[in-house]
């Protein structure tokens, strides 16, 4: 039997996972995907509550705009990546550092 | 909803419309336009934002109300956020069409993604929902990164850019995933629910604390501040300085909006019934505020680029503007929406200031500053003004502001409130040595070496004194703007 609570530890799992990535990830492409980790953890919180405390389709609405967000942001991450490509010649966020901390 | 559900309902939102249609009448006229006259854009969208302000002091009548089932609140509060959104793109356009970085590019774009990010921050006032707050935030956070890597051959934007996005889209994960726990814990994405929620079960402080995160990322509290500096260098002067002022209120404006069940004695926005188990953040303020002021004021010190160093001293403004949140009442929040007019008129002038160097000189470096007095005495003497402001020395309208701040502190009669207005009076006088710094490279250094003078055009001046003007002025006779003030709060 799945209860909510499986539901919340993946959840948490895949969200924590997202932080990692983030935070090890050198390549701008793999700091993305951790980002969709960290909104799809959200998404399946947004979905499991929903679902089992029957409060209608609220979640699962939130959801949508969540995937359609993503993508938006996506586009967005990869114009800004062909922009740095194009002026740094790679996407690693280490080397694009010219302006002094 | 029926029809004319509909209809009363899409008139409550009509400046936003009128701001909607701009866009799209800038995206296309822009099709028939090239890059020399691609400005005109520009225009339109001055035309536009007037018809908005029209439409919204239309508005001024109507009581508040809560339009598209519970999503948005249309009322006083909300207005003045608007205006000061409405003030501020205004001016950003007319620095844009002044400033030559952008104008380098075909900038058609570059307006209609300043309105769509304008029209994200009104939406960001106004939501009483989750949807709609997440929804509007992530209008002006996608629009915000566009504009900072907007000129594209240019490393240094293209790197703000870039920083700005992968900070950004955390931040707003992490607030998405507390949403995702509020929503468990209230079943509903109400905001004035989620209040509730939280004041009455413990656990929904962790909830509370992820979406403070987004929150704090908006308003470049510290520890989340670590994007200032880098994206404001980086992005256009025009764009550092609507960040730096409209980007700022939106995210201080949303977290009243959220916080306002919590202040006891403000009637607003109040759809919360019987759940008035006080749920004390003051504290957490206490720190955010102590912590943000004194990192902006003490790195700004070492600072030798003049925009690296404005953006450390708004970083310094944001904290000095969340000891009024420390506080937490009607009082408080008066002091704190003045100084969100305050610092508009005074951190515009400075990037403008910061602007005009940059089309002139072509450098923001405060050693290219030297002896700017004898070459641009009209923009040297404008800086000054700015920079008195921004410490908060009389006659200016920075010293009324910061004065409302640490007059909320002290009537609190504490110690507790007494020791952070002395901190922040400490960080006012550490945010003196380096503001002085940058008007003695100006007026008392001479220049390392000659350099051409510098031909000076009418438009600068205008720009300038429009915004010098309020910031003296608003400094002596400042009764208009309380009025202002506090007809947000009824």
């Amino acid at each position: 039997m799945i209860t909510l609570h499986h539901y919340l530890v993946v959840a948490a799992l895949l969200f924590t996972i997202g932080i990692v990535c983030v935070i090890s990830r050198r390549n701008a492409i793999g700091i993305l995907i951790g980002i969709e980790l960290i909104l799809n953890a959200a998404n399946l919180n947004l979905i499991a509550f929903s679902r089992y405390f029957e409060v209608g389709l609220e979640g699962q609405v939130f959801a949508i705009f969540v995937i359609i967000l993503a993508a938006c942001e996506a586009a967005i991450a990869l114009a800004i990546l062909i922009s740095l490509f194009a002026s740094f010649g790679t996407i690693d966020v280490d080397a694009a550092q010219r302006m002094k901390r | 909803m029926d029809t004319q559900t509909v209809f009363r309902n899409l008139q409550l939102v009509l400046p936003e419309i009128v701001l909607t249609l701009t866009i799209l009448a800038i995206i296309g006229y822009d099709l028939f336009l090239r890059r020399e006259t691609s400005h005109r854009t520009g225009l339109v969208a001055l035309v536009g934002l007037a018809i908005m302000a029209v439409f919204l002091i239309r508005q001024g009548t109507t009581p508040p109300t809560e339009a598209f089932m519970q999503l948005v609140r249309v009322d006083a509060f909300g207005r003045f956020f608007k205006f000061l959104f409405i003030a501020t793109t205004a001016l950003i356009v007319l620095f844009s069409l002044h400033s030559r970085e952008v104008r380098t590019y075909k900038s058609g774009e570059y307006y209609a993604i300043l309105l769509t990010a304008t029209l994200g921050m009104c939406f960001l006032v106004s939501a009483i929902n989750f949807l709609m707050f997440y929804l509007a935030i992530e209008t002006v956070s996608l629009s915000s990164y566009v504009l900072a890597g907007y000129l594209k051959r240019d490393r240094m934007s293209s790197e703000a850019a870039l920083k700005y996005l992968l900070y950004g889209a955390v931040a707003s994960g992490v607030m998405l995933f507390g949403i995702s726990y509020l929503f468990g814990i209230t079943g509903s994405f109400s905001m004035a629910a989620a209040i509730g929620g939280i004041s009455t079960q413990k656990v929904a402080l962790v909830a509370l604390l992820f979406v403070l995160v987004g929150f704090a990322f908006k308003m470049s509290l510290a520890p989340f501040h670590f994007w200032v500096p880098d994206v404001y260098q980086g992005a256009p002067t025009p764009i550092t300085a609507y960040l730096a002022v409209a980007s700022k209120a939106a995210g201080f404006g949303a977290l009243f909006r959220f916080l306002l069940p919590l202040f006891p004695d403000v009637e607003i926005g109040q759809t919360l019934q019987g759940v008035i188990a006080r749920l004390d953040v003051r504290p957490l303020f206490w720190v955010l505020a102590v912590v943000t002021m004194s990192v902006g004021n003490l790195v700004a010190i070492r600072q030798r680029d003049l925009k690296r160093l404005l953006a450390y001293s708004s970083i310094a403004h944001a904290g000095y503007i969340t000891m009024g949140l420390a506080v937490m009442n009607a009082k408080a929040l008066e002091a704190m929406l003045f100084y969100f007019v305050a610092y508009l008129f005074m951190n515009l002038g400075a990037f403008l200031v910061a602007m005009i160097l940059i089309n002139k000189l072509g450098s923001s470096l405060l050693d290219d500053c030297k002896g700017l007095v004898s070459r641009l005495p009209f923009l040297a003497v404008a800086m000054a003004v700015f920079l008195f402001s921004l410490t908060g020395m009389p006659p200016t309208v920075g010293f009324i502001a910061k004065f409302n701040i640490f007059y909320v502190l002290i009537a609190q009669g504490t110690w507790w409130y007494y020791s952070l207005a002395l901190i922040g009076v400490g960080n006012t006088v550490v945010s003196l040595y380096y503001y002085m710094r940058i008007v003695n490279a100006m007026v008392l250094q001479k220049a390392d070496v000659e350099r051409p003078p510098v031909s000076w055009s009418p438009a600068d001046g205008l720009l300038l004194l429009v915004l010098v003007v309020p910031t003296i002025v608003l400094g002596i006779y400042w009764s208009p703007l309380i009025r202002f003030v506090t007809v947000a709060l009824q």
